[in-house]
């Protein structure tokens, strides 16, 4: 994947929904520079039974952006990933990962 | 080691030499300004010394107009001139003289008798007496220690003379008054040039070769000159100390200096030292690691019955090696395996990563694992918690015989299939990455090959675009296989992609048969 365009910063919010499961929004380019900024916050997420990544705000992603995805999906048990634009969304489903990742395909 | 570098030594040497100078200086102004005040001292000793001539001439010049106004009478002169001649007076004698056409007459006397009389210059001190404003003065210095003193008052015309003599002390030694201000000097007073019969008085010897000053003062008709020298330093205070300061600061200072100057040459020569040691290490590492580099990239063998065309530009400028790869592995003729890999990232990290899996495939694919096996063992050696990276690959195996292809994707590009000027994407299914833990089992895309094609595998720098949707770049290169050779697309990937600084790992891997 291309390397990184500072230009544009990352952000993670997490929310706990009363039923347990757990709500990541990101935004921003999620490339090498980022997501190490991000990654603290990943770290401090405990496992869970299921996560909901809201792909909406991601303007971009790469190879970094990807596995730190992967690393977020592998602390539950159920991952979806909701709301990727056509951009994002192809790269993830080119990568064999959209299954891993729970992507919903249009409509669902 | 104590022996010190020649620069500091210069430091030290120079430093030294204008303190010298300096000091030098210092003293220079010290004894220009001693050499002063001594003149300046002399000056005003011989200034004061003068100042009694008035005073002399004046008593003088008195008793002169008495002796006029009442007829040179010898009773009046002596009594009126008797306070002058008294134990604590300034004469020792005075006495009354008619000079009148050479000839010479005593007409009164007081006191001692004149010493005059008995030296030889007497007849030419009486012929030089004339009316004149000046005191005439003669040195009896070699018969009585007498100075003479001679009035003429400028109007006379009788020829009356006053003659008096002053002692100069016997010894000569006056006993300086060390509270006067002229206690520091030794002083020795000459009527006229100074010769040791001329001296008048000294309060001291005046050493040989004693820094002097002279002053000459008109005395009457005479001369009075004054020597001086000084007894101890006249010039107090910081003149006198300076030169000591500058000699003992500067002397520090050179230290200091050549100290301060060895240690940074050392440090310098030091950090030389470390920095040819630190040029020669990296060379040794450069080299070892384009050896290693070298090592590293891939070789094809050649394939009986397969034409085999392959490109590999490294993404990062500073390193010939990166996180792609291909191999082509024969194991038996007309059966070979191939493999096109991506690991995430780039640069030496990313290299390392490929390195281990390129081998591990060789390994297992030497073993006669089947594809699918060999990626389900290559997960160990890459994980994405740990590294933080994973890796894409394509594992291929082709049956020449059959014209069998056998395709197993991890998350990598299926490869375009050229036949006929008719490029497609080999349509399969698409395993997650390496390092990513699979859900079901490998499914392998089998196909039969009709007639000569290319199969062109790829890593993504060939097709990614930043900002652009992966199907994009796909299709551009979809339809340079169509339009071009597949030769000519294999020189874009040297000329295109090289070279620029964010340009990913390129690969490419055609297979023609």
């Amino acid at each position: 994947m291309v390397g990184p365009d500072p230009a544009v910063d990352a952000w993670l919010r997490s929310t706990r929904g009363a039923d347990g499961r757990l709500l990541l929004t990101l935004g921003g380019a999620l490339d090498l520079a980022s997501v190490a900024e991000i990654a603290a916050e990943l770290d401090a997420l405990e496992p869970c039974a299921e996560i909901v990544m809201d792909l909406a705000a991601v303007e971009f992603i790469d190879s970094s952006g990807i596995a730190l995805l992967i690393r977020m999906a592998n602390r539950a048990e159920h991952v979806h990933s909701v709301g990727a634009r056509p951009l994002v969304r192809r790269t993830i489903e080119v990568l064999g990962l959209a299954e891993h990742l729970g992507l919903l395909t249009e409509g669902e | 080691m104590i022996r010190p570098r020649p620069l500091s030594v210069g430091v030290f040497a120079l430093a030294l030499g204008l303190t010298g100078g300096l000091t030098w200086a210092t003293l220079a102004v010290r004894a220009r300004s001693e050499e002063r005040t001594l003149q300046q001292q002399v000056q005003q000793t011989a200034a004061a010394v003068a100042a009694q001539v008035p005073t002399v001439q004046a008593q003088l010049a008195d008793a002169a107009e008495v002796a006029n106004d009442t007829g040179a009478n010898a009773a009046i002169f002596a009594r009126f001139n008797a306070p002058k001649i008294m134990a604590r007076g300034p004469f020792a004698g005075m006495s009354l003289w008619r000079i009148r056409a050479g000839h010479v007459r005593r007409l009164a006397s007081i006191g001692a008798a004149p010493a005059l009389l008995a030296s030889p210059t007497v007849h030419a001190f009486f012929e030089s007496l004339r009316p004149s404003p000046h005191l005439f003065v003669t040195g009896l210095l070699a018969h009585g220690s007498r100075l003479g003193y001679a009035e003429v008052p400028p109007g006379e015309r009788s020829g009356l003379a006053v003659y008096a003599e002053r002692r100069v002390p016997g010894a000569r030694r006056v006993r300086s008054d060390v509270a006067s201000p002229f206690g520091d000097l030794r002083l020795a007073l000459y009527l006229g040039s100074v010769a040791p019969a001329h001296l008048l008085e000294e309060t001291a010897a005046i050493p040989v070769g004693a820094p002097t000053a002279s002053a000459t003062v008109p005395f009457g008709d005479r001369s009075l000159t004054l020597v001086g020298a000084a007894t101890r330093t006249l010039v107090a205070g910081l003149s006198a100390v300076l030169p000591w300061i500058v000699l003992g600061v500067g002397t520090a200072l050179a230290c200091a200096g050549g100290l301060a100057t060895e240690s940074m040459v050392r440090r310098r020569l030091l950090a030389e030292r470390y920095a040819a040691e630190n040029e020669r290490l990296y060379i040794e590492q450069r080299n070892l690691a384009n050896e290693f580099q070298q090592a590293l990239l891939p070789k094809i063998p050649r394939i009986e019955g397969l034409t085999i065309i392959s490109r590999y530009v490294a993404g990062a400028p500073e390193i010939d090696v990166g996180g792609d790869w291909y191999d082509v592995i024969e194991m038996a003729p007309g059966h070979c395996v191939f493999v096109v890999g991506d690991v995430a990232g780039r640069g030496l990290a990313a290299a390392t990563t490929m390195a281990s899996l390129r081998y591990a495939v060789r390994a297992y694919v030497a073993q006669g694992d089947p594809i699918e096996d060999v990626l389900g063992k290559l997960g160990d050696l890459v994980s994405i918690e740990a590294d933080g990276r994973f890796a894409t690959m394509l594992l291929g195996e082709i049956h020449l015989a059959e014209r069998r292809v056998r395709l197993l994707s991890a998350g990598h590009f299926l490869p375009l299939l050229v036949t006929e000027g008719k490029a497609s994407y080999v349509d399969g299914a698409l395993q997650p990455p390496v390092g990513v833990r699979p859900r079901r089992p490998a499914e392998v895309t089998s196909f039969v090959v009709d007639g000569p094609a290319w199969l062109v595998a790829f890593s993504d720098g060939l097709v990614e675009r930043r900002g652009e949707v992966i199907d994009v770049g796909l299709e551009r290169l979809r339809r340079a296989a169509e339009v071009t050779s597949v030769e000519s697309l294999a020189e874009t990937v040297t000329t295109e992609t090289a070279g620029s600084p964010l340009s990913d790992d390129t690969v490419l891997l055609a297979i023609r048969w």
